[in-house]
């Protein structure tokens, strides 16, 4: 009797548990009368963890794009819904996010996540679900040329790590140093931009040395956030120059370190950095001047019409300056409207034929192209000194800063293709081995 | 290696050891005198670095350190002393799972706490003392020889409240010879409060310290906790000396390690070898005692 | 330390809540199997957005259903507290997405080798992680988490470092969701049947032994190191298997899977679901889908809080989880309808002593027989000597005992007789001297191994295994003591079943069978303490102190029996006692000791007229020669 009734209510509550694993799936938001529906472009994000401080610009950018896209009807009649979640820099939460969105919410699209070993596990889901993929953040070049990543619906909007290392490796050899010393966190990225930067530097500065062992180039990452050992090191080797790649929290933890052991240590040790918006709000007036950086798209540098009022938009509505991440997530948005408008429909194939090959407009100021072959856009590159604003923003910007041309910058197509056809690799199989400088191609040029 | 690189890169390796001597002395005395793994102890860690800097944030960086330190490791220490009454008072005496299951419980509920209300985001806070030395031709961060100074007077501090005070006498009764001190009269109860609250005060101790260094977040306690764990099991749980000890090895490990091209792979690892061998061979640690 | 009997004894299965677990264990694989198709019509009707995603969240559920079930293999059935068990998952979920990757090997092939490789890595990490115990075991399972951990992500060449592996496609053949969902849910029910019959066997009867008491189940003849490695081993091979299916739900293998905070999930889905039944972490796996899918896209910050409130709850409050939601209901139940105690509430009435059945138990087939040679020299101690420090606590003992004999050592406290017995079981090592038993040396040798020489011992403490029934308790003895614990299949609960009853009906316990034994009164205890130190005892019972907490009329009838036994069972016996009429009622030579040496030996007569012995225990025990029963 008790047996049976208790069963029942077991029943019952396992009902329940199923109702709520199946409650919460999708959004069926009616929307305003003008709309067909709703369609969600979904983004797994960094809110929490290392690289929360970018996380955070990116989806207050994709809503305020979302917003002005149904400002204009939508896309195809349909208003558009930012489905965001946080995924705490992890690569395992970025894949269950993923899976959650393209399979539970039938996202259209999907914009990329911050970390280059979060998009490398991602972007086979999106591929075998067909959902556009544009990656606005994470950067490596592996991820398009890779053997086994290559995804016709994977698109970059952002500088891709070959494009940064070179943009780095011209700006080094500028400052004329023959010291140099590198700190790059040891993943994907790191190593793939850092590769890049070597292999630069290599051709314009032949005079020019690396003072570390490659061994101890690469810091772990996630990383111990005390600095103290690269920083005494840097001290032990008094280089002329120190080149790094290490950003959000560990660049702010490491400036922070090294300006407490001596105010004066970028004076002593110039640096040439990856920067973002990100990290100079952050620190504010902290933020050391003289540094070389190098940006992928800081509105100070590109100001235009379009830039300047998305930049007052921006500020209006969070009170604080849009990230570079926030203009190049914005911009992907505006791309994916334009090609799915173009297209007449979310089906993946036509979408995507409206988006390689075609030119669209930026808030950097220019038109790029997304090229055939690896769906990179040639964006470019901003390069420049950190000087005081003059009060103008709480942060410094840059000082003679050049905007590189996205292709003077871009791979060469014949690397591109030699990587794609396994030509380069040192490990077959493997991403993390893959070198352009191992390419024939590169070789000979 | 000339002496002035040798020096700047011990002093380096102290510096880091003097704030993970506070955050494991304090777990480690928790074990040895209540013998309950504290999963909760990178909480308070956190908790407290992060009104640390809002306070001294609020305050302005100059005269907001000592409030925002008060502050902060009352905070720590309060928390702490909720826990013990409402739940731990609950699992003394049970197996050690129990206890590992009821705290790292406390600790989600902490963490997820703490981001609902502070925030996921990064804080800084400028440094109370800043200003930097010049020893034999390399720089060193006037405010790391304070963190120094200030892990050595509180492990005097320590060393004095255990063995010139009475609450001292009892704790080290209570690690040693826990029946004895159920017969003695003396009000166990209270003790076992107390010394947790002192556990937790040090964790908190070691968050505000930190906290001027580093961009703090709701996940700092993660990655402290564990190497906090490593150094208490291999200085001895429950013992102070063992702490210090075993946080100034991995501290200069760490800062040697990492620069050294053949032991840069493995220099983090390196301490979970130590922590293995250490179980294996004298599995109460350097300096402890076998479990009665 | 404390028995934790307390904190467990709230979910201590009786028959009824039995039954209805079982139903529910049923409806829990039913439901189960039943999922792709319910889900395909859920969405067809319109009511849920995704079947698919239904499908692969049940594909997720599986997996870590495979993976929670397996740890409690270590911690519920063994008692075992492991940290390392995610770092085992890891090598699983590592070895295919390698072997996939790097060597083009089919997906199935590596199926097969991944768990092969956990096994290797868990026994060899095992071994080094059993040098410890308790807390210090768990602690080295981190400490060799760690490593392992360290070991993926900064092996750059082999693990691709922090990026782990990517790019994983599941073969071809389990592209259809319902079909990847049953092979899954093939392979996991496989494993699981197979883990069950091993906890049924006597393998896991050697295992729960182990886990309530370590020093009986040592002194009944089972090497608990090894059972430990065995089951270690065990479960970190499904372990490895739950993580070789991992990568048909998720293309990629990162590093931290193998961190040590990894271990949270499965011991909370355990705890959730319930670690005292087998299929309670399976059922608390799909709970634990179910709460994370639905709660954490939305409300993560809160998720947290949440979980840590569930967990906080279950550890405080419902520690059986959910599988003991029958016990608990049918315990409100009671506490609402009303009514007396049952039976299994109350503290049983300590009778079983006084209903000894003296002619049963003589003539009970589970007391082994064996052919002896009167007065042969059985057990011999040379210049035998343990120090504890500064403290000589036995000092140069000699001594002879012969078949047959009914050897009583007595003497003060302090005098070293308890030591001597450990000396002599294994449970101490010798500073000095030897022990002969059989002819065999064997000093210093472990408990286990004396046991199975044939010596078998009663307990000063009652030493029983407190949530394993009373027949359990003898059964498992017998087990392990005949050595049939090393059988992974079969029946634990069967075998030598009626030999046990029959020897329990005899010495009273016949109603408390079923009963756990921890709920019987201490009398009661002592009798299984008697009971099993009688089946045990092939060539020699040793009896430390029998008769401690008895009152006349048990102790006398406690000792008829035993003297009955050894007499037609040819057994050889060797007792310690402060109970003067114990020791002249029953022993034919007695050793006095004394601060740790032997004082003087002879017949009852002669010590008892000894001036130098009665100087000895003057003031302290009265040598009332009315107390003295007929030998």
């Amino acid at each position: 009797m008790s047996g049976i009734g208790t069963s029942l209510r077991w029943a019952a509550a396992c009902g329940t548990a199923v109702l709520l694993l199946v409650a919460c799936g999708g959004s069926s938001n009616p929307g305003g009368t003008t709309f067909k529906g709703t369609k969600n472009i979904g983004l797994s994000i960094a809110l929490t963890g290392q690289s929360a401080l970018y996380g955070h610009a990116i989806s207050q950018s994709m809503k305020l794009a979302a917003d002005d896209i149904n400002a204009s009807g939508g896309i195809n009649g349909y208003k558009i819904n930012a489905d965001i979640l946080d995924d705490g820099t992890q690569v395992a939460n970025a894949v269950n996010n993923y899976k959650s969105l393209i399979l539970q919410d039938n996202v259209v699209a999907m914009l990329g996540t911050v970390t280059s070993a979060q998009c490398q596990a991602a972007s086979p889901i999106a591929k075998q679900n067909k959902v556009i993929m544009i990656a606005a953040t994470c950067n490596s070049y592996q991820l398009t040329t890779e053997p086994d990543l290559i995804n016709p619906y994977y698109i970059s909007v952002v500088p891709n790590t070959f494009m940064e290392g070179t943009a780095a490796g011209q700006l080094a050899a500028k400052t004329g140093a023959k010291k140099i010393f590198i700190v790059s966190p040891k993943y994907l990225f790191g190593i793939s931009e850092t590769n890049a930067f070597v292999a630069e530097l290599k051709k314009v500065a032949p005079s020019a040395n690396i003072i570390n062992d490659p061994k101890t180039w690469y810091v772990p990452f996630p990383t111990n956030p005390r600095w103290d050992s690269t920083i005494n090191a840097i001290q032990a080797a008094k280089p002329d120059l120190v080149y790094s790649n290490i950003f959000a929290a560990d660049e702010i933890n490491f400036i922070t370190q090294a300006l407490q052991v001596d105010p004066n240590f970028f004076q002593k040790y110039p640096m040439t950095t990856l920067a973002s918006v990100d990290e100079l709000q952050s620190l504010g007036s902290k933020y050391p001047l003289g540094m070389h950086l190098y940006q992928r798209a800081p509105f100070f540098a590109l100001g235009n019409p379009s830039m300047n009022a998305f930049v007052t938009r921006y500020h209006n509505r969070y009170s604080e300056y849009p990230s570079d991440w926030a203009v190049m997530d914005y911009d992907a948005m505006m791309l994916y409207a334009k090609a799915a408008s173009a297209a007449g429909t979310f089906d993946a194939d036509k979408v995507r034929a409206q988006i390689v090959g075609h030119s669209f407009d930026s808030l950097r100021g220019y038109k790029f192209t997304i090229r055939a072959g690896d769906q990179q856009a040639n964006v470019g590159e901003t390069v420049g000194d950190t000087v005081d604003s003059g009060g103008k923003y709480p942060f410094p910007i840059l000082g003679n800063s050049t905007n590189l041309q996205g292709d003077d910058l871009l791979m060469p197509a014949a690397i591109m293709q030699q990587l794609q056809a396994g030509q380069c690799e040192k490990t077959p199989g493997s991403a993390n081995t893959t070198d352009f400088s191992l390419c024939p191609a590169w070789k000979n040029s | 290696m000339d002496p002035g690189k040798f020096l700047l890169f011990a002093t380096g390796g102290l510096a880091d050891a003097a704030y993970l001597f506070i955050v494991a002395a304090g777990l480690s005395l928790v074990f040895g005198a209540l013998r309950v793994i504290n999963m909760a102890h990178g909480s308070l860690y956190m908790v407290a670095a992060l009104v640390s800097v809002i306070v001294a944030n609020q305050l302005g960086a100059s005269i907001g350190f000592l409030p925002a330190l008060l502050a902060a490791v009352l905070v720590a220490a309060s928390i702490g002393a909720v826990i013990e009454v409402t739940v731990l008072k609950r699992v003394y005496g049970h197996e050690h799972l129990v206890q590992l299951l009821a705290t790292y419980a406390i600790a989600l509920i902490i963490g997820g706490a703490a981001r609902l209300i502070f925030g996921p985001n990064y804080r800084t806070t400028a440094a109370p003392v800043q200003g930097s030395l010049s020893i034999l031709g390399y720089s060193y961060s006037l405010y790391a020889f304070v963190t120094i100074v200030a892990a050595i007077l509180i492990g005097a501090a320590m060393y004095g409240l255990l063995f010139r005070t009475r609450l001292g006498r009892n704790i080290r009764a209570a690690v040693s010879d826990p029946e004895l001190l159920n017969a003695s009269g003396v009000n166990v109860t209270l003790l076992y409060t107390t010394v947790f609250v002192i556990g937790a005060g040090l964790a908190g101790l070691g968050g505000v310290i930190v906290a001027p260094s580093q961009a703090v977040d709701p996940t700092i306690g993660d990655s402290v906790l564990v190497l906090a764990f490593a150094i208490s099991v291999i200085g001895g749980l429950g013992s102070i000396i063992g702490s210090a000890v075993g946080a100034l090895m991995v501290g200069e490990v760490i800062s040697f390690g990492l620069i050294n091209p053949t032991t840069n792979s493995f220099a983090l690892a390196f301490v979970f070898i130590v922590m293995t061998v250490v179980l294996t061979v004298r599995p109460w640690g350097l300096f402890g005692r076998p479990e009665a | 330390m404390k028995q934790a009997g307390a904190w467990w004894s709230s979910w201590l299965p009786s028959r009824r809540p039995d039954r209805v677990r079982w139903a529910l264990a049923i409806v829990l694989l039913l439901a189960a199997a039943l999922l792709p198709p319910a889900s395909l019509y859920l969405e067809s009707q319109g009511l849920i957005e995704s079947a698919r995603f239904e499908i692969v969240l049940g594909v997720t559920a599986l997996i870590l259903a495979l993976w929670a079930v397996s740890y409690n293999l270590m911690l519920g059935y063994a008692g075992m507290v492991s940290f390392a068990h995610a770092a085992y998952y890891g090598v699983g979920a590592y070895t295919v997405a390698i072997l996939l990757q790097r060597y083009q090997i089919s997906y199935f092939a590596a199926l097969a080798l991944a768990p092969v490789v956990a096994a290797v890595v868990g026994i060899v990490t095992g071994f080094v992680a059993l040098r410890a115990v308790r807390l210090y075991f768990s602690l080295l399972t981190l400490a060799i988490s760690q490593l392992l951990y360290s070991l993926a992500e900064g092996w750059y060449g082999v693990t691709g470092g922090d990026n782990g592996i990517n790019g994983i496609t599941a073969p071809d053949q389990l592209t259809d969701y319902p079909t990847l969902y049953y092979f899954v849910a093939a392979v996991v029910g496989l494993s699981l049947l197979v883990m069950f019959v091993l906890t049924r066997s006597p393998f896991g009867a050697a295992l729960k032994a182990v886990r309530e008491n370590r020093e009986r189940a040592r002194s009944v003849g089972i090497n608990v190191k090894a059972y430990e490695l065995a089951v270690y081993t065990i479960a970190a091979l499904f372990a490895g298997l739950a993580g070789a299916l991992f990568p048909l739900v998720q293309p990629s293998v990162v590093p931290s899977m193998l961190f040590w905070t990894e271990n949270a999930t499965p011991v909370v889905v355990a705890l959730l679901g319930g670690i005292g039944s087998f299929l309670g972490p399976a059922l608390g796996a799909f709970v634990y889908t179910g709460l994370d899918n639905s709660l954490s896209r939305d409300f993560p910050y809160q998720l947290d809080v949440l979980l840590g409130a569930i967990v906080l709850g279950v550890v405080l409050l419902v520690p059986g989880g959910f599988a003991s939601a029958p016990d608990l209901i049918a315990q409100l139940r009671r506490r609402i309808v009303g009514g007396e105690a049952t039976p299994v509430e109350a503290e049983t009435r300590g009778e079983a002593i006084r209903m000894i059945d003296v002619t049963r138990a003589v003539e009970a087939h589970a007391i082994p027989t064996e052919h002896i040679e009167r007065g042969r020299v059985l057990l011999k101690l040379e210049g035998l000597s343990r120090s504890f420090g500064g403290l000589r606590a036995v000092e140069s003992v000699d001594l002879e005992i012969h078949e047959g004999d009914r050897h009583a050592i007595i003497g003060p406290n302090g005098a070293g007789k308890s030591t001597l017995f450990n000396l002599i079981t294994g449970r101490m090592r010798p500073s000095a001297g030897h022990v002969w038993f059989d002819g065999r040396d064997i000093t210093g040798r472990p408990p286990h191994v004396i046991a199975k020489a044939g010596i078998g011992r009663a307990f000063q403490i009652t030493m029983i295994f407190p949530r394993l029934t009373v027949l359990q308790n003898l059964q498992y003895a017998m087990l392990a003591h005949r050595g049939r614990t090393v059988q992974p299949w079969g029946l634990a609960d069967r075998i030598y079943r009626d030999e046990a009853t029959e020897l329990l009906d005899a010495v009273g316990l016949g109603p408390y069978a079923e009963t756990p034994a921890g709920q019987l009164s201490h009398g009661d205890q002592r009798a299984i303490e008697l009971a099993i130190s009688l089946a045990l005892g092939s060539r020699m019972i040793l009896l430390d102190e029998p008769t401690a907490g008895m009152s006349a009329f048990e102790t006398r009838k406690a000792m008829e029996l035993v003297r009955r036994i050894a007499t037609e069972r040819n057994l050889t016996l060797l007792f310690c006692e402060h109970d003067m009429s114990v020791v002249f009622g029953t022993a034919r030579t007695v050793t006095v000791m004394y601060q740790g040496r032997v004082l003087t030996q002879g017949t009852p007569e002669q010590i008892r007229s000894d001036p130098e012995v009665q100087a000895v225990y003057l003031g302290e025990l009265d040598l009332d020669e009315q107390q003295a029963a007929p030998a």
